[in-house]
């Protein structure tokens, strides 16, 4: 998990975790994945549907988790294909 | 960047010259619930996240779909934050476009307030929550005041009370609403008045209640002069209660609406409650005359609620229109049974949140209202 690029999203609400994560995610080589950590919920279908956007991405994972200050976090694992 | 409140896009929605809704939320969030009003709103849905990865096809997309035509268009989206954004591209573009402040939860918690009789000894005002078709009333004579169902939202009726140099005397529930949380309690408690409400709905409620008994007439002070008789009107709930306001109005809860009736089925007992339900409708409601106006809880429809005149309807119209009224016991309780169906996952939670057995915090009070009212018996 640690080597990836990560995009700290934390306490942010949309639109500005998907436009943090445009931003880095254009600027990574191709193939490389991106991990985005969220407490927005709404992020989980947001970031599904930006990746139909785009046939440049893949959403690999979601996941629920909780950071060390005891937020719900959401972490979304992208891949930039082209 | 022009924001406008949730209040003022349901006037305009109401008005003349209507606002085009740009809806920038996803697609399954815009399924679920959308802005609607008095009439068809014109609405599109583009998810920010389109804007954020095409801004160039996106903003194409919605030049087209306004193609020559005039009038200025609302952004809408979840909380605000999107839709500011998706208002600022398309203002930098030349495109006069408003944002919704506070999104879909303003929307959803947005009320407005008309007057039922403007003269009278009794005035009465109908509050419209109008994102979730939600009523409730504040009920005066003189300077003092009842509310009946309040939502959470109780500024709402603070503002309406001192704006009209009411005090408010009583607040009332018609029943344990299982839909919405109630603003009863808290407004009560908040003025230091009772909160009255059915004990039968009310059963190990650890909020203060007043009881309500059927036809008992409600004593509040200087209200004397002006009787609330309560109606027990079971079948919506086992504690249903309707208000009869000064022989004139009766506030049905959501027991009878103007074009439909209450759910019976939401108690998991669909046959048991409907025979409730339609004595209720036909023996419990014969002695009340055509004229008496009904005054329910919920619409099924904002058709008609724009800026005058308030949903509503007189009994002996209701008697003669409403489908569901004019049904034998068996046709009723056979279709009520037939539309029986899941009571939403929530309502268990927001009954206990109701009764004060449970408490919780805003964001998850927003999430628990969530989308329009599933209350009426025909219109889900």
């Amino acid at each position: 998990m640690a080597e990836y690029r990560t995009v700290d999203a934390r306490g942010l609400k949309c639109p500005m975790p998907i436009v943090k994560a445009k931003k880095e995610i254009d600027a990574i080589p191709v193939g490389e994945v991106l991990r985005v950590i969220a407490t927005d919920p709404g992020s989980v279908l947001d970031f599904q549907g930006w990746m139909k956007t785009s046939t440049s991405y893949e959403l690999l994972k979601q996941e629920e988790g909780q950071d060390e200050q005891g937020r719900k976090t959401f972490v979304h694992l992208l891949r930039r294909k082209a | 960047m022009t924001d406008l409140a949730a209040a003022a896009l349901y006037q305009r929605l109401a008005g003349d010259a209507p606002p085009r809704v740009l809806d920038v939320r996803n697609a399954q969030e815009f399924a679920r619930w959308r802005v609607e009003g008095p009439r068809p709103v014109d609405v599109l849905n583009i998810p920010y996240f389109e804007f954020v990865e095409r801004e160039e096809a996106s903003v194409r997309k919605v030049t087209d779909w306004i193609g020559g035509r005039a009038g200025d268009l609302v952004v809408v989206c979840a909380e605000g934050g999107s839709s500011a954004y998706v208002a600022e591209i398309l203002q930098g573009r030349g495109l006069a476009a408003a944002n919704l402040a506070g999104g879909m939860v303003a929307w959803g918690l947005g009320t407005t307030a008309r007057p039922v009789t403007a003269s009278g000894p009794v005035r009465l005002w109908q509050v419209l929550r109008f994102g979730r078709g939600c009523l409730s009333y504040v009920v005066a004579r003189g300077e003092d005041a009842i509310v009946v169902d309040p939502h959470r939202g109780i500024d709402a009726y603070r503002l309406l009370l001192e704006q009209e140099r009411l005090r408010l005397r009583a607040v009332f529930d018609t029943h344990l609403h299982a839909d919405h949380v109630s603003g009863g309690s808290a407004l009560a408690q908040d003025a230091g008045v009772g909160y009255h409400a059915s004990p039968r709905d009310f059963e190990g409620a650890t909020v203060p209640v007043e009881e309500l008994v059927d036809a008992r007439p409600v004593r509040i002070g200087l209200l004397e002069v002006l009787p609330i008789v309560p109606l027990a009107t079971p079948g919506h709930t086992p504690g249903s209660t309707s208000l009869l306001v000064a022989d004139a109005f009766l506030l049905t809860g959501d027991t009878l609406f103007v074009d439909d009736v209450g759910r019976p089925d939401l108690g998991g007992q669909a046959a048991a409650w409907a025979r409730d339900l339609h004595q209720t409708l036909h023996e419990r409601l014969r002695p009340l005359g055509d004229a008496v106006v009904v005054l329910p809880a919920h619409a099924s429809s904002l058709a008609g609620s724009g800026t005058a005149g308030a949903l509503a309807g007189a009994l002996g119209d209701l008697r003669s229109r409403n489908r569901a009224m004019r049904l034998d016991l068996d046709t009723f309780v056979r279709e009520a049974e037939h539309a029986a169906g899941s009571t939403p996952p929530e309502y268990a939670r927001i009954r206990a949140i109701n009764l004060g057995r449970e408490t919780a915090a805003e964001a998850e009070l927003t999430e628990l209202e969530l989308g329009k009212n599933q209350c009426a018996l025909s219109r889900r």
